[in-house]
């Protein structure tokens, strides 16, 4: 999801949640100046939108040049505004409270108000600007700002100017408010694609009917049961595979002994035994009896840690001392009870309720990949440049970053990064391509996410996560994740509803799996 | 003594601005109004040297200077009493043609 875009619905979002918070000091002096702050700034953003003339050029790709120009009498009444709010409240020495003359506070607070106004100018002569182009910008702009050239390392600095493109906080410091005449600057911004959506109705969509079978409830039951299981020694009968076997094992090269262990444990299979590959053990363990010795013969590796097995054929030897097989043991009272069930049947026919809620989830999962494939596939619209390389490297930074704490090295890092990138960006470009059609959709059709339909997706979050739903909130706020879970929301939203229009073709019961594993 | 030393600084107040505004000719009743300037001056300048400091410094023209000394006041930090210094206030007044830029 574009982190641009979280910003708007977050705001939505938390805003309830301020206007909760403030109960008790809803009418306090504080609320109301806020009050009083917001319609000044919308007073002065409707000014600038009336006043504002901007220049729109093209650069391709979905990104726009403007140049937006502030008229200078509308700065003048702008600063008149600020320097007459200025003094009802100034506090100047030698007079009382808003009795100070006008000239006096102008000329006492000129670099004050200079700086506030030049950023309230940019800022707000953007966003009227934005206003009244009727543009839809996504993300922040970057100000085309003159500055002085940087001079290199051992070098004196270097006369000239050079043109950047800054973020506004750091292009503040390169605007200047003229002494008199209007006031223009120019930022780049990248545009919200405008795209077309597709017939939405009858979208072909395989769903497989959802059929738990009396093996899955079986294969469920058994796996539940293999928790209690526990290791039983084995009187009488052969080794099976996968039984646990204690044994004397010696590893012999050309008739010398070269490793002797006493009580070593193995599994009765294939498998590594002190770094040499024992291919048929498993097949020579099955059916011996106590006390019987097995042999098997291996090669040690070139780059053994033991140099006497490099590279060397090798015998290796168990004399088997006890074998211990795993007794899986029947359902008991107590084991049910751990289930809220007191009798077999009954857990029976809640695994088998699980496992088809499983199925149905996967399915529909599925069914919305398919939807989302065919909306990528019927819509054609360009992604900003920009936007998409942004989020390729952010995951790729973000996948870094795990490496790094994983103790991966750098040079594994960076290789993995190089030959990553063209793989995230097209998964960049698609994400950010479904994200933009299902807000259209959503916005189409007015698909919204009341707090109701969040609380109740935090409160399944928190159950899971055995914590408490404030606690739970809390922490999604503060990571800002509560607006990714917003969109995620409303995403399903929109693909329930896309989906109870689909032309829905039911596949066989048994491919169930397979039309799941194949999306 | 320095004319730079006779003139300490402008009193810039809400007194001393409303004093400065406004032009009103003496009345039978009434002194003059406006035009009068306030300033910190040196406790031993007199009038006619506040008057030649003032219209040199500022390029004016005076009619008339009016004077007030201020004790200083008492001030206590713990126990030790101690008092601000004495000053001097000149209010200034000029001719009808001159005016003060004081901000």
């Amino acid at each position: 999801m574009t982190d641009e875009g979280l910003a708007m619905q977050q705001d939505e979002v938390l805003d309830d949640d301020a206007t909760s918070t403030d109960s008790e000091g809803g009418e306090s002096s504080a609320a109301v100046h806020e009050e009083a702050e917001l319609s000044k700034e919308e007073k002065t953003k409707a000014k600038l939108k009336e006043a504002v003339i901007t220049r729109k050029e093209d650069l391709g790709s979905l990104r726009m040049k403007l140049t937006i120009t502030v008229p200078p009498e509308t700065i003048h009444e702008i600063m008149s505004d600020e320097f007459a709010e200025l003094k009802r409240d100034a506090l100047i020495p030698g007079f009382r409270k808003g009795h100070a003359p006008m000239r006096l506070v102008e000329k006492r607070f000129a670099t004050d108000v200079g700086e506030q106004l030049k950023s309230q100018l940019v800022a707000n002569g953007y966003f009227a600007a934005v206003d009244k182009e009727n543009l839809k910008p996504l993300g922040d702009p970057l100000f085309r700002v003159t500055v002085p050239q940087e001079a290199k390392e051992g070098q004196p600095s270097a006369p000239g100017t050079v043109e950047k493109l800054l973020p506004i906080t750091e292009a503040l410091e390169h605007v200047t408010l003229p002494k008199s005449g209007p006031l223009t600057f120019a930022c780049e911004v990248e545009l919200r694609p405008e795209l077309e959506l597709p017939e939405l109705k009858g979208i072909p969509v395989r769903k497989p009917t959802i059929q738990v079978t009396d093996a899955d409830v079986d294969a469920e039951m058994r796996r539940l049961r293999m928790h209690r299981a526990t290791f039983q020694p084995v009187e009488e009968g052969g080794v099976e595979l996968d039984d646990m076997l204690y044994s004397d094992m010696t590893i012999c090269v050309e008739g010398r002994e070269i490793v002797k262990e006493t009580d070593f444990e193995i599994r009765a299979g294939n498998g590594y035994v002190r770094g040499l590959y024992l291919e048929g053990l498993g097949a020579a363990l099955r059916g011996r009896r106590l006390g019987d010795v097995v042999t098997v013969q291996a090669k040690g590796p070139d780059d053994h840690e033991n140099l006497e097995l490099r590279g060397k054929a090798a015998e290796v030897a168990f004399t088997i001392r006890e074998i211990k097989r795993l007794v899986v043991p029947p359902w008991d009272d107590e084991q049910l009870e751990r289930f809220g069930c007191t009798t077999e049947a009954e857990l029976r026919e809640l695994v088998r309720g699980a496992q088809e809620r499983g199925l149905e989830s996967r399915a529909r999962e599925a069914a919305h990949e398919q939807i989302a494939q065919y909306l990528l596939e019927h819509t054609q619209f360009e992604i900003p440049g920009g936007l998409s390389q942004r989020q390729a490297e952010q995951t790729i930074s973000r996948r870094k970053m795990q490496m790094y704490r994983q103790g991966y090295p750098e040079a594994e890092i960076e290789k993995w990064a190089d030959e990553s990138r063209g793989r995230a960006l097209e998964q960049a470009v698609r994400d950010l391509k479904v994200f933009f059609i299902l807000e259209k959709i959503a916005e189409d059709r007015k698909i919204r996410v009341s707090e109701e339909v969040i609380n109740s997706a935090i409160a399944s979050m928190a159950k899971r996560a055995g914590k408490r739903f404030d606690r739970m909130r809390d922490e999604l706020m503060s990571d800002n994740r509560l607006s990714a879970l917003y969109l995620e929301v409303r995403d399903e939203a929109v693909f329930d509803a896309l989906l109870a229009e689909a032309a829905v073709e039911a596949a066989e019961p048994g491919a169930a799996n397979s039309v799941v594993e194949s999306t | 003594m320095d004319i730079y030393h006779i003139i300490k600084r402008p009193l810039v107040t809400e007194k001393g601005t409303h004093q400065s505004q406004g032009s009103q000719a003496a009345t039978r009743t009434k002194p003059a109004r406006g035009g009068a300037y306030t300033f910190e001056v040196h406790a031993g300048a007199s009038k006619p040297e506040i008057k030649q400091a003032i219209e040199k410094i500022y390029n004016v023209k005076v009619r008339a200077v009016r004077t007030a000394n201020h004790e200083g006041k008492r001030r206590r930090y713990r126990f030790k009493i101690g008092k601000t210094s004495d000053w001097k206030k000149a209010v200034v007044v000029l001719h009808g043609d001159y005016h003060i830029d004081l901000f």
